[in-house]
């Protein structure tokens, strides 16, 4: 029997979500934060080199800070506009495992932490395991920094 | 049934009429001549879950209950996910005549997630 579809969107959808878009900046938030972690201040009173040192230092918290951020919005993306009541039923964690891993991006720019950058790259793959698995599919977790 | 115009079975995509239709589940529609042929109110009242054609999307059909009913016979049509549901919130209300027919029954409401 032929059956057709109706449609119960539910915004303008585009239907594409992947949990891709909050690891890769997870990842440059936690090589951002190994690299603060490995700077070397000068010596105070060469003021070239402090003033170059306090720019580097700068740009990578402001990148870091950035990348906290933009891992925050799309996790927050996939959490209140892909996952339905369903989803939550299925997986009763979900909504403490999208709220420990917003919670680690602030946590993340607030510090130079890399426990905490750490576990939030962790909870992005609890995340990617559980999103692929209510589609059905076995998607497997890469990253870039290999 | 498929060669029935006036009872046709539709798949939901989407969970805007969540709980009451979840993704994938089909729906049993009357076409509005039918449902005046067999006593299922015509045009639809308040309460019915009805299928429309979208205003500005060619060929897609959706699924909404209608909300209401205005002065000018223009109909309110929403999702029962009522907080994200594609419907007459951006949609606007909807002439009788997008109306394609009524959701009467659901064959099939398992609901499959994993």
């Amino acid at each position: 029997m032929k059956i057709s579809t109706v449609s119960a969107h539910c915004d303008g959808p585009c239907g594409i979500y992947d949990p891709a878009s909050a690891r890769v900046p997870a990842e440059a938030l936690l090589s951002m934060t190994h690299k603060l972690l490995e700077l070397t201040p000068p010596k105070a009173e060469d003021a070239t080199a402090h003033a170059a040192y306090l720019n580097t230092f700068s740009r990578y918290v402001a990148i870091k800070e950035s990348q906290a951020e933009l891992t925050k919005n799309e996790l927050l993306i996939l959490w209140t506009d892909y996952f339905k009541p369903p989803h939550l039923e299925a997986h009763p964690q979900l909504h403490d495992l999208f709220w420990t891993a917003a919670k680690l991006c602030s946590a993340c720019k607030q510090e130079i932490n890399h426990d905490k950058a750490t576990a939030l790259l962790a909870k992005v793959k609890e995340i990617h395991t559980l999103f692929w698995a209510t589609k059905g599919r076995d998607v497997p977790w890469v990253t870039a920094a290999g | 049934m498929s060669t029935n115009p006036d009872v046709q079975a539709h798949r939901v995509q989407g969970w805007s009429m969540w709980p009451t239709l979840a993704e994938g589940s089909t729906v049993v529609v009357l076409s509005a001549a039918r449902c005046s042929a067999v006593g299922q109110q015509w045009p639809p009242e308040v309460g019915a879950i009805v299928v429309a054609r979208h205003p500005f999307r060619r060929g897609l059909a959706i699924v909404k209950r209608v909300a209401g009913v205005d002065a000018a016979g223009r109909f309110e049509l929403r999702g029962d996910a009522s907080i994200e549901s594609e419907d007459s919130g951006s949609l606007g209300s909807f002439e009788l005549e997008a109306l394609v027919g009524r959701v009467v029954g659901r064959m099939h409401a398992a609901v499959t997630v994993t």
